[in-house]
């Protein structure tokens, strides 16, 4: 996978570290997930919060971020009519304003949506065409495949059998699993259209990512795109996502914001964090960051600025299911580094750093 | 009577919970609940049943915060009559309960549990960092 060797020891200190400081309440940053805190301060409790500190896509807890939302005033967002249709047409400006990925023939994509979280665009994705049968590569967001498991949807990895007519396709990009391009992603695109197979292309890490997207929209196979803010900015709870489309959907997504009726105080939200904060400002920000520490703990920094490759080390000592909340979340490999990244000062006291 | 190294601890009827805070700084340690002074005219039987007894049944062990949860079955009750009845939580006959453990309970858990069920070969390795974990972190927490 890399040249480098993943110092496992050093990053089995880190993480009991962390989690031992998030069960005392010590981290630089806290505000993490209900599911991400130890339930108290006893062995396992920090034992199992120290297997999934490097874990998730999730954004890193900027400080700086956090203060600017802790500072809004939100609510008077829920008194604003036109607050969705404002973030929903400055959106594509501020993607557009990003220098490090080339999205080609993006203007196509005139229907711009407000989203409750990618998850609001799957799920309807998948309701509108619960009738395909649909593809992804492995490695991509475990969610697809755990949901079209339990509601028993038709779906394959693209790997295990051709593309045929009745499919529909969703990746990645930059990968979930690399942050970087799938190294088939163009034979995928070609394959969808010549095929007559459609492509959701989830930018999921797009704004975090340094010269690792370069695509031309224009594809007749996408016709939507997906952006996510909670792998961008710390407010995974607040349900941010933009879905954007070259024709206008009909399903229930749509639905809702015609009738205007999405939600204001993430809307709301979204939009003060975009007027504020460049696309890019992580990758600017966090890059030495990423460097150090990937050099640190022998893992190859990838062109998402906040994960790093290597060996897996939530495995170690352990004889069950490695993966956390669902067996298709097999994304042990790749390491979040946010926590380190935010939690500086503390790993400077504990002369971790 | 409940006994922590030949130190008693309780000497009285069987409470519904015990909390006791002691300094043990021995790393053997021996665990003894001992039941005594019940009489033959405690238990009465009518046609064969027992429809009047004393006894009682230990539930939890829980040392420095850890539930020893199923490795409170790895003692024994030792009755009166010389009979040793392995894995008995029930207080029938005269007799004591005696579990050994170490000091500090922890490992001794997780080494325990290991042997039972050898599931964790690394319980030491995460348990040193854990330790570790918690002596820096300590070393910097405002007192």
């Amino acid at each position: 996978m890399q040249d480098t060797t993943t110092d496992i020891a050093t990053i089995r200190q880190l993480a009991w570290t962390l989690a031992q400081a998030s069960a005392t309440n010590q981290l630089d940053v806290p505000g993490e997930y209900v599911w991400a805190f130890p339930s108290d301060q006893s062995f396992h409790a920090v034992q199992a919060r120290s297997r999934s500190i490097f874990s998730s896509g999730n954004s890193i807890k900027d400080p700086d971020v956090i203060s600017y939302v802790q500072g809004l005033h939100l609510a008077k967002h829920l008194l604003d009519p036109w607050v969705v249709k404002k973030f929903e047409s400055q959106f594509p400006d501020w993607i557009s304003a990003g220098t490090r990925y080339k999205l080609h023939n993006f203007d196509q994509f005139k229907y711009v949506g407000f989203s409750a979280g990618t998850q609001e665009s799957f799920i309807n994705f998948y309701l509108f065409n619960k009738n395909k049968r649909f593809r992804v590569f492995r490695g991509d967001y475990w969610w697809h495949m755990d949901i079209w498991s339990k509601i028993n949807a038709d779906w394959a990895y693209i790997e295990d059998d051709d593309l045929r007519s009745n499919d529909i396709c969703i990746c990645s990009y930059p990968f979930a699993l690399t942050g970087d391009k799938h190294q088939n992603f163009d034979w995928l695109v070609d394959k969808c259209n010549r095929v007559g197979v459609k492509l959701l292309v989830d930018f999921i890490y797009l704004p975090n990512s340094n010269n690792a997207v370069d695509i031309d929209l224009a594809a007749d196979c996408i016709e939507q795109i997906t952006f996510s803010f909670s792998k961008t900015f710390p407010v995974q709870c607040a349900k941010i996502a933009v879905r954007m489309c070259k024709t206008k959907p009909q399903d229930p997504m749509q639905m809702s914001n015609d009738e205007n009726i999405c939600n204001r105080l993430s809307a709301g939200l979204a939009l003060d964090i975009i007027n504020r904060f460049p696309v890019d400002y992580n990758v600017t920000k966090y890059w030495n960051q990423q460097q150090y520490w990937c050099n640190k703990l022998g893992l190859a920094a990838t062109k998402v600025v906040h994960f790093g490759l290597g060996d897996d080390y939530t495995g170690h000592g352990r004889t069950g299911q490695a993966a956390w909340c669902s067996p298709f979340n097999q994304q042990q490999n790749r390491y979040n580094l946010g926590m380190l990244y935010e939690n500086q000062n503390l790993l400077k006291k504990l002369k971790l750093y | 009577m409940i006994r922590m190294n030949d130190q008693e601890l309780y000497r009285g009827v069987a409470p519904a919970d015990f909390l006791n805070e002691f300094e043990q700084l021995e790393s053997d340690c021996v665990l003894v609940i001992e039941h005594v002074d019940k009489q033959p005219s405690d238990t009465i039987v009518n046609n064969g049943i027992i429809i009047r007894d004393r006894s009682f049944e230990l539930d939890q062990i829980i040392i420095d915060g850890y539930d020893l949860e199923e490795l409170k079955w790895a003692s024994e009750f030792r009755a009166q009559d010389s009979a040793v009845y392995a894995s008995c939580l029930f207080f029938g006959p005269n007799g004591e309960f005696v579990l050994n453990f170490s000091n500090p309970v922890l490992p001794w858990i997780l080494k325990t549990r290991h042997e039972k069920n050898n599931n964790d070969p690394h319980w030491e390795e995460d348990y040193n960092y854990y330790q570790q974990a918690c002596k820096i972190l300590q070393q910097i927490s405002p007192q």
